[in-house]
Formats: C-alpha cells, sequence, structure tokens
C-alpha cells in the first residue's frame, strides 16, 4: 500500500510538473503524455532509481525531460545490480490531430542494444545479467533456541537423553552450517515493458528474455523459478520454496543419523527404533522452523499494470519485494524492486478553430466559432440562473404599466362622477 | 359629449384591463414557479434508430433536443460558447438549453457532453426542476434523428468557487467515457445564484456494464 501511494504521489507530482512545464494547462492543454523508468530500487527503505523521462505535447510539439540511458551507477553503491544496459525512453506526439503516448523502460545486459521507443522492443539482449536479490540466514530460522528445539527429546523418557543431548546439538550446528550461505538470486538478459496510448486506448506489455530466479542452497543451485517470456498482465510468480525446505531437511537429517551413529557406537540400549525417533524429533522441529521459506517470501509480480482512464495506463515488467516475513531470514536490509516502469497517457484531441464544431449551427447569441484558439479550454463558470425569465420579464413590466395606467384611469373615472 | 362618453368607456375598459392585468401578475409572482418547458411527450422516441452511442458528427452542428422525461423537461438545444473569461451562459430564453460547441457530440466515446440550461427564481425555465432528478433517470438527447441515451449516474451541488476549482474535472475533453453533463444555478441568496447543480448521465451501455459490476 505504501508502495502504492509512493508511486501514485510520484506520478501526481510528475503530471503537475508536465501540466506546469506547458504553461497553463487552460490555455495549452497536454494531449499525450508518458513517462518511463528502467529501475526503482529501495534498499531498506532507502530509495534510488534511473529516474524518469517524461515526454508532453500540447498539440505544438514534444517535450521531453529526462535521461533515456542513465549509467548504472546511477544504482548508487549496492550490491543487487552492478552491470547492465539502462533503457526508459517516452514519446508524446500528435498525428491526425490526435495525442499518441509511447513509452518504454527496462535492463538489460551489457553489449545490449536500444531503439527508439514505439510499439516494438526497445531493448535487445546482450549478456546475461545477475541479480543478487538477498542472502537468507536460514540458520538463525531453525535454530533460534537450541535449548527448547532439543527439550523435546526429554518427551521420549529414556535415561540415555542426557547423554545425547551434547552430541545432537554438535550435529545440529555441523548440519545447519551451510545453510548460512543460502542466496536468492535472479539473472535475465532482457526485462522491458512498453506502453502505447491514443484517445479511448491504452494497452502495455513486458518481455522478459531468459530470467529465472535461483536459490543457493547448502553448495548446490536450485532453480526457484523460470519467468515467463510475455507474461499475462498482473501475473504473481508462485515461487516453488518448498524445494528448499527439503533440501535443507534432508542435509540435517543425513548429519544427524551420522552424528548418531558415532555418538551412540558406545552405548548400549539404544534401539533403532528410539534413534528414528530422536531424529524424526529434530527432523520436525527443523521443518517447522522453515516454514517461513515453504511460504513464499517474495512477491513477485509480472507485467503489473494499472488503468487510471480508458486512455492511460501504468505498467511494470518486474515488481519484486522480498516480504516482511523474510524479515528474519534476511542477511540484510529488504529489498523492493521495479524494473521497467512505463506510464502512458492520458491523451487527447488537438482543439483548433475547426474542431470539434465549427459548422453552422451557431446562429444563437452565443456563437462565437473561430474565437476557440481565445477561449479558456474549460469553462470556470456557468451562469445559468436569473431572478426571474427574460420573456415574462418584459411582459410583467407591461402588465405593471398597464396596472398603473388603469388605477389612474379608474381613479379619474371615479373622480370624473 | 361623445368625445366624454367615448373617455368614460375607454377609461372603464382600461380599469378593467388594468384588474385583469393586476390579477395575472400576482398569478404570475405568487404561483410556484414551474417546470421550463410542459411535459410534452418525447416524440423523438418515435424517430429513435439507435440508443446506441454514436460518433460525433465531422460538422460540428449543435444536438436537437434535450429530454428529461421524469422532470417533463424537453428543451431545444442551442450551441453556446466559453467567453474569454471563463464563463458558460445557456441562451436567454429560458426554454433553450445550451450545448457548449467545444463539448463532445452525444453518442461519443469521447469527451464529455456539456449542457446548460437556466434556473429562473420566478418564471418557467429549463432547468428549474433539475436538482431534483433520480440517479438511474433516463435522459435523452435527439440528435438529428438519432437518440442517444442516458442515464444519470450523479447529481452533485457545487458552489461557484468550487465549480472553478473542479472545471477542469468537471468539463475537459480529455475524458473517454462520453458521459452527459447537465449544469444550471441553485442556491438564491440576496440576488446572486451561489452554486451550481451538476448532473452527469452516462450512455446507456456504460451505465448498465457498471451496474452490473457493481
Amino acid at each position: 500500500m505504501k508502495k502504492n501511494l509512493a508511486r501514485l504521489g510520484a506520478l501526481s507530482a510528475s503530471t503537475t510538473l508536465a501540466l506546469m512545464a506547458t504553461g497553463s494547462a487552460w490555455a495549452a492543454p497536454v494531449v499525450a503524455r508518458a513517462d518511463a523508468n528502467a529501475i526503482t530500487l529501495s534498499i531498506g527503505g532507502n530509495a534510488g532509481g534511473s529516474g524518469q523521462v517524461t515526454a508532453t505535447n500540447d498539440g505544438t510539439g514534444e517535450r521531453k525531460e529526462g535521461e533515456t540511458t542513465p549509467p548504472i551507477s546511477v544504482l548508487g553503491n549496492q550490491d543487487l545490480l552492478n552491470a547492465g544496459v539502462l533503457q526508459q525512453d517516452a514519446a508524446a506526439q500528435v498525428q491526425d490531430g490526435v495525442g499518441v503516448s509511447a513509452a518504454c523502460a527496462g535492463v538489460a545486459g551489457e553489449g545490449a542494444s536500444v531503439a527508439e521507443v514505439g510499439d516494438s522492443n526497445c531493448l535487445f539482449p546482450g549478456q546475461p545479467v545477475g541479480v543478487t536479490i538477498a542472502n537468507l540466514d536460514l540458520t538463525g530460522a531453525v535454530l533460534v533456541n537450541p535449548e527448547s528445539a532439543l527439550a523435546d527429546l526429554n518427551a521420549i523418557g529414556d535415561p540415555l537423553m542426557e547423554q545425547l543431548v551434547g552430541p545432537l546439538t554438535a550435529a545440529l550446528s555441523e548440519g545447519l552450517a551451510p545453510l548460512g550461505e543460502t542466496g536468492l538470486v535472479g539473472s535475465f538478459s532482457v526485462i522491458e515493458e512498453r506502453c502505447v496510448a491514443s484517445p479511448g486506448t491504452a494497452q502495455a506489455s513486458a518481455d522478459l528474455v531468459d530470467a529465472q530466479l535461483t536459490l543457493s542452497v547448502a553448495g548446490e543451485s536450485v532453480p526457484v523459478v523460470n519467468l515467463p517470456v510475455h507474461p499475462e498482465p498482473n501475473t504473481k510468480v508462485v515461487t516453488d520454496l518448498d524445494q528448499v525446505v527439503n533440501l535443507a531437511v534432508d542435509a540435517v537429517e543425513e548429519d544427524l543419523r551420522s552424528t548418531l551413529e558415532g555418538a551412540l557406537a558406545d552405548l548400549t540400549g539404544v534401539t533403532d527404533e528410539l534413534q528414528t525417533q530422536i531424529v524424526d524429533t529434530l527432523v520436525a522441529e527443523v521443518s517447522d522452523n522453515l516454514a517461513p521459506v515453504e511460504e513464499n517470501i517474495l512477491d513477485i509480480t509480472l507485467n503489473a499494470q494499472s488503468r487510471p482512464a480508458p486512455d492511460a495506463i501504468a505498467a511494470t515488467a518486474l515488481d519484486l519485494e522480498l516480504l516482511p516475513a523474510a524479515a528474519e531470514l534476511a542477511d540484510g536490509p529488504l529489498v523492493d524492486l521495479q524494473i521497467g516502469n512505463v506510464e502512458c497517457g492520458p491523451t487527447g484531441v488537438v482543439q483548433t478553430a475547426a474542431t470539434p464544431s465549427s459548422g453552422n449551427g451557431g446562429d444563437g447569441g452565443n456563437d462565437r466559432a473561430g474565437a476557440a484558439d481565445d477561449l479558456p479550454e474549460v469553462p470556470t463558470v456557468v451562469d445559468a440562473g436569473a431572478g426571474v425569465s427574460s420573456g415574462p420579464d418584459v411582459a410583467a413590466g407591461v402588465l405593471v404599466l398597464a396596472g398603473v395606467a388603469g388605477l389612474v384611469g379608474y381613479r379619474r373615472l371615479v373622480a370624473g362622477r | 359629449m361623445t368625445l366624454r362618453v367615448d373617455r368614460g368607456r375607454r377609461t372603464a375598459w382600461l380599469a378593467g384591463a388594468a384588474a385583469l392585468a393586476l390579477v395575472a401578475l400576482v398569478a404570475f409572482l405568487v404561483l410556484p414557479s414551474g417546470q421550463g418547458s410542459t411535459a410534452a411527450p418525447d416524440p423523438g422516441i418515435t424517430e429513435q434508430s439507435t440508443l446506441r452511442p454514436v460518433e460525433p458528427r465531422p460538422d460540428g452542428r449543435p444536438p436537437n433536443r434535450l429530454v428529461v422525461p421524469s422532470l417533463g423537461l424537453t428543451a431545444p438545444l442551442e450551441p453556446i460558447e466559453v467567453t474569454p473569461a471563463g464563463v458558460l451562459t445557456p441562451p436567454d430564453d429560458g426554454d433553450v438549453v445550451g450545448w457548449w460547441r467545444r463539448s463532445a457530440q452525444p453518442g461519443a466515446r469521447q469527451g464529455q457532453t456539456v449542457v446548460t440550461g437556466h434556473t429562473f427564481r420566478s418564471g418557467p425555465a429549463a432547468m428549474n426542476e433539475l436538482g431534483t432528478v433520480d440517479e438511474g433517470s433516463v435522459v435523452r438527447v435527439h440528435d438529428d434523428g438519432v437518440v442517444v441515451e442516458y442515464r444519470v449516474t450523479g447529481v452533485v451541488k457545487y458552489s461557484v468557487d468550487k465549480v472553478a476549482d473542479k472545471a477542469y474535472d468537471l468539463f475537459a475533453q480529455d475524458r473517454g467515457d462520453g458521459r452527459l453533463v447537465m449544469v444550471t444555478c441553485t442556491d438564491y441568496v440576496d440576488g446572486d445564484y451561489r452554486s451550481n447543480v451538476i448532473v452527469f448521465a452516462e450512455p446507456v451501455g456504460q451505465a448498465e456494464k457498471a451496474r452490473r459490476v457493481a
């Protein structure tokens, strides 16, 4: 919600600036506008990004502000994305008297080429680019309280348990150590969003080339999800993180079993059944504590679109947020990443003396055809009231005069009698 | 003598006429102001060829007639224009409604159609009762044999200052839904109208769609 408000605020501000840039909005209405932003990144609440390109047109020509191909260094000192090509371009044109808006924005790997904004791609693939989204400290989640994790073993009621606690604690630490290096990364060749708008219509689409998310756990790389090339609007990505949980649990279980084998080698009276009970108890504990991972710790929306008006659209190719639920797992501040933000529209028709109505119907007293260029764009006062109607005003005046004349005549008549 | 007799008869006739005139004047001033137009039937219904929105005519001629059956309002339309000071005034004839000539033609899928008619404190005027129209009421605009039908979706009363503040939202032509906006005055205080009644109506197709969604 906060993010949406921020974007809404930014949109309002940019719209206001665009209107200010055109001078008087009343005298020169904007008939086409578009905005583009390649990347917006918030790490730990500190927002940054590639800035914005804004194009407007009031019928007298296009005005464009902002840098279309900013260097990656504009993102500042951050570890998320340190290589690639940023492209953000917008166009606001008038075609046959009608405003047409277009925008394109996104990120590609080194060596990518860029094209002019229009109704086709503006970025073409270069080298794959990697994104380091987060490092997850799973050990912290699993062993928040080792004593409590092991306390359940007391319920087993075996006198040997006291001798086992020490070795088991060591086993847990060893088994979970590799999980401390769990990383959440992404890679792609191109991620871009583009839009077009004209009166009554607006469309947007996304292109994601060779895009996937990967988790590296315990030295293994686990693909989390491959992203679709042309996602439908507002596609939610379901990250299959239960694979990660299974991998982690397997690692713990294997380590526990081998440790127990060694620890119990010199002990008598420990049955296989008891060993299994011990392992199952601890594995269940580990699984419960990894639940936040199995749930989606990422909120990813592809080709996110909203339509403030029929001829306006705002869209984002990839919107990724590390959910607050992952706060205890993330080794570092939370990430909110948006790649390929574009907005097109609203649009309008260029107002001229000849349009929309310079015809022959203007025979009324208020007809001022041909003067539209000098007139305000919209009325600011509607003066549609009067004390009495104009027609009856005249009649009432005549009646009053007649009445007065009649009274005078009547008095004279009476006086004359 | 003849002259005196003639003058006496003429004076008596004048006195009688004056009495009638006074009665008529009193009746005119005392009776509540009525509807701007008589509650004539909607003859355009017989001529309608379609109720679907139509594209704007390129010649920019005004539509013919505005009809609000629930108010008994039937009024011809004339084109009007904003003054350089931004004032939009209906035609002088209170029975005639003004169509802002730079607004959309009825049925256009872009912009919005803006019409305004007078409210008279005393005497008939086309939009005396506009503020009493109910949401969902039918409004028809006759346009050269085509009837564009709307349903009222909102009735608001804004002060003149608020109208000025929201003028762009209310009347600008960069909207895309082709709604009808009807405006008149209200809040008569000390010789001035201090507010406007603004009625919004959507083409029937869109109104039905909105209702289904709701």
